[in-house]
C-alpha cells in the first residue's frame, strides 16, 4: 500500500495583489511550501510506517521537500494555473491520487490559504475526511486519529481510506539538514502533466473596491494625547 | 430549489454565517451539528428552518454522505459556512455531490433567480471580487464579518441521517474552555513579543484590569518564554476568539495570530513600527513605544 503526503500545493494569499490595470496578478508563480505541509510528511510517515511513502506536489523548482522528510519518491504536477479554483485544484490532486492506485491514506496540510481544498479532494476520492489533524497513531487495522474539537481534541478510529488534513501547531521543529536534502534530491521525482475534470467553477465577474475604511493611526509621540484620541474613538464605537 | 443553506458546526461564528445567509435574498434553511443550546441559538437568527443533527454519539463527519444526498436533492442554490473544520469537511462532501463551486473569503451572497452571486475578498482585503454562479455555490465567509439580528425564534427540527461507519469517536479531551475566559470576554488585551521583558507584563495587566479585559498572547510568549500557558495563545494554533475589543500591544499581526482575532468587532493596535502588518488590520493604532503608550491608555481608561 502507498501513503501520499501533499505539499506545496496552495498559493500563498501574501502574493496576491490587484495590479494597475485592475486585475487580479500574483507575484509568485507557483504553490509554496505552506505552513502545515512538514506535519501532513509527518502525519503520513506515522500513519502507515511501513508502507512507502510518496510526496505530491504543485511545485516546480525544489521538489524535494517531502523526500527530505522521508519519501521515497515525488510526483510533480504540472499545468494547474496559479488562478486555479478550490474544484480545480481538488480535481487535479485526486485524479493524480487515482493514478497512484492503491492507496490507503492522503494527508495534505489544512491550509488556511485554501480551507476547501482537502475536503473536496475526500469527496472526489469518495473517502471520508477529517480536517484540523493533530497526530495519528496505528492500531492494527484502524486509524486513531487524534483532531481538535472545540478548545480540546478528539480521538477517532478509522478504517479503510481516508484523507486528513493536519493542521500544524508551531514551526517545524528539527528541520532536514543540508545532508537530507542532498540526499533527497536524488530520489526519484516524475514530473506528470494534471488531468483536471469537468468540474464547476465561479465566473469572475469584476473587481471592486472594499468598502471597509482604513486604519485610523495616532502617533505614539505625545502618549497622553494618543491615549485621549483612541479612548475617545472606542467610545463612539461603544466598545468601552 | 434555490434556498440557502447554512451549516454550523461551532457557536462562535454561527451569527456571522447568518448574517451572509440570511440577507442573500432567499429563505434559509439552517443544518447545525451540534447541541440543543447552539440549534435553539440559530433559530433566533432569521433562519427558515433549523434541523439539528446530534453529534454526541457520532462525529458529524460520518454524516457527510447522508448530508450531501440530501443537498443533491433539495439543490440550495447557495450554502454558506465559515472555516471550522466540521463545516468545511461536511461541505466538501455536499459541493462534489451537488455540483457546486466553491468560493472562499466571502462577504456576500445574492440569490436571483436560484442562482447566487457571490463577492470575495482578494489580495488581502484589497479588492473584492464578483463572481457568478451557474450552479449552485458553496462559500466559507470571511471572519468578522456583520452579526445576524436577532428575532423571533423558529422551531428546531430533529434531523436524521446516516451515520458512515468507517468513522468512530474513541475518547474526546475536552479542555476546560474557561480556563481563560478569553472565549467569552467582551475585551480582551493581547500581548506580543515587542514586550520586551517580563517585567513589562504589568503594564498590561494594568490595561487589561482597567478595561476590565482578559489577557492573551501570541505564540512566542508562550512557546519560547513561557511566559504563558498554550491556552493564553491566540491564533491558528489554539483558538479563535471574538470580543468586542480586541486591543494588542508589541504584535506584528503574523497572519497565524490574526486568524484568531479576526472576528472582533474592534481591533486597536500598539506597536512602534508604522510598518507592522498589524496596522493594516486593525480600525485604530497607535504608532508608539508600548513602555510609555500602555501607562498613558491605562490613565486614559481610568479618566473615562
Ligand atoms: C478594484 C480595483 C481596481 C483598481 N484599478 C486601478 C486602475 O485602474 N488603475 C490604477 O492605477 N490602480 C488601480 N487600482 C489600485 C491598484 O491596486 C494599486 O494602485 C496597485 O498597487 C497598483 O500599483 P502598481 O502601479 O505598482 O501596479 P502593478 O505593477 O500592477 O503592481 C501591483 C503591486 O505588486 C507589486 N509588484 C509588482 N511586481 C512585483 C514584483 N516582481 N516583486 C515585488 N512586488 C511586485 C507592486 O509594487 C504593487 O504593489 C485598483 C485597485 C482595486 C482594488
Ligand atoms: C504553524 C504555525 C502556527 C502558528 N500559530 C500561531 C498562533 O496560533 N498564534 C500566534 O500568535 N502565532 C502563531 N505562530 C507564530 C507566528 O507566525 C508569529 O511568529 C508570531 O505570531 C509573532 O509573534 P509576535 O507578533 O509577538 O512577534 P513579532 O512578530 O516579533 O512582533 C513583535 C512586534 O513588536 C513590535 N515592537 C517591538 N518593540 C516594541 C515597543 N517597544 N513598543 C511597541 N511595539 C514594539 C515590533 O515592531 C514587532 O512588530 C504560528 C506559526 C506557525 C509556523
Amino acid at each position: 500500500m502507498t501513503s501520499i503526503a501533499i505539499f506545496k500545493w496552495a498559493m500563498n494569499p501574501h502574493d496576491e495583489r490587484v495590479g494597475s490595470d485592475g486585475q487580479i496578478k500574483w507575484l509568485a508563480e507557483r504553490p509554496e511550501v505552506g505552513d502545515d505541509d512538514y506535519a501532513a510528511v509527518q502525519v503520513a510517515r506515522d500513519a502507515a510506517p511501513d508502507d512507502e511513502l510518496v510526496g505530491l506536489t504543485m511545485a516546480s523548482g525544489d521538489t524535494a521537500f517531502a523526500a527530505a522528510r522521508g519519501a521515497e519518491r515525488t510526483v510533480a504536477l504540472q499545468g494547474v494555473d496559479i488562478l486555479a479554483q478550490p474544484t480545480e485544484v481538488a480535481s487535479a490532486l485526486a485524479n493524480a491520487v487515482k493514478a497512484m492506485g492503491d492507496v490507503s491514506l492522503v494527508s495534505i496540510g489544512d491550509s488556511a490559504w485554501s480551507p476547501m481544498v482537502p475536503s473536496l479532494l475526500a469527496a472526489q476520492l469518495g473517502w471520508p475526511c477529517i480536517l484540523a489533524v493533530d497526530a495519528v497513531r496505528p492500531e492494527g487495522d484502524t486509524l486513531v486519529v487524534t483532531r481538535r474539537f472545540g478548545a480540546g481534541t478528539q480521538d477517532v478510529a478509522v478504517t479503510g481510506p481516508v484523507v486528513l488534513a493536519v493542521a500544524a501547531r508551531r514551526e517545524e521543529g528539527a528541520k532536514p539538514g543540508m545532508r537530507q536534502v542532498l540526499q533527497a534530491r536524488k530520489r526519484p521525482v516524475d514530473t506528470v502533466t494534471a488531468s483536471i475534470g469537468d468540474v464547476p467553477t465561479l465566473e469572475a465577474a469584476g473587481l471592486r473596491e472594499p468598502t471597509a475604511q482604513a486604519s485610523k493611526l495616532f502617533d505614539g509621540a505625545d502618549p497622553a494625547a494618543a491615549a485621549a484620541q483612541l479612548v475617545s474613538a472606542l467610545q463612539s464605537e461603544g466598545v468601552l | 430549489m434555490g434556498n440557502v443553506w447554512m451549516i454550523v458546526a461551532d457557536t462562535m461564528s454561527a451569527s456571522n454565517v447568518a448574517g451572509i445567509a440570511v440577507n442573500a435574498g432567499a429563505p434559509v434553511d439552517a443544518l447545525v451539528f451540534g447541541d440543543a443550546k447552539m440549534a435553539e441559538d440559530v433559530a433566533k437568527l432569521g433562519v427558515a428552518t433549523v434541523t439539528r443533527y446530534d453529534v454526541e454519539a457520532t462525529l458529524a463527519e460520518a454524516y457527510a454522505p447522508a448530508i450531501a444526498e440530501k443537498a443533491a436533492a433539495e439543490a440550495p442554490a447557495a450554502v454558506v459556512l465559515s472555516d471550522n473544520a466540521t463545516a468545511r469537511a461536511l461541505a466538501g462532501a455536499i459541493a462534489v455531490k451537488a455540483g457546486a463551486a466553491v468560493a472562499t473569503s466571502v462577504v456576500s451572497v445574492n440569490v436571483a433567480d436560484g442562482q447566487a452571486t457571490v463577492e470575495q475578498l482578494v489580495a488581502e482585503g484589497e479588492g473584492v471580487q464578483v463572481l457568478k454562479a451557474s450552479a449552485p455555490v458553496v462559500c466559507v465567509i470571511a471572519d468578522g464579518g456583520p452579526d445576524a439580528e436577532e428575532g423571533a425564534a423558529v422551531a428546531v427540527q430533529d434531523g436524521a441521517a446516516d451515520a458512515a461507519d468507517a468513522l468512530k469517536v474513541v475518547a474526546t479531551n475536552a479542555e476546560d474552555e474557561g480556563a481563560t475566559g478569553l472565549l467569552t470576554a467582551e475585551k480582551v488585551v493581547g500581548v506580543g513579543l515587542g514586550i520586551g521583558g517580563k517585567e513589562n507584563l504589568a503594564l498590561v495587566n494594568d490595561l487589561a484590569d482597567a478595561l476590565g479585559a482578559a489577557v492573551a498572547c501570541t505564540l512566542p510568549l508562550c512557546d519560547n518564554y513561557h511566559w504563558f500557558e498554550h491556552s493564553s495563545v491566540v491564533g491558528t494554533s489554539t483558538q479563535k476568539i471574538s470580543p468586542r475589543l480586541y486591543l494588542c500591544a508589541g504584535s506584528s499581526g503574523a497572519p497565524q495570530h490574526m486568524a484568531g482575532v479576526r472576528s472582533a468587532k474592534v481591533i486597536v493596535a500598539i506597536n512602534n513600527d508604522p510598518e507592522a502588518p498589524v496596522f493594516r488590520e486593525c480600525s485604530y493604532g497607535i504608532v508608539g513605544d508600548l513602555e510609555k503608550v500602555l501607562p498613558a491608555l491605562t490613565a486614559a481608561v481610568k479618566g473615562a
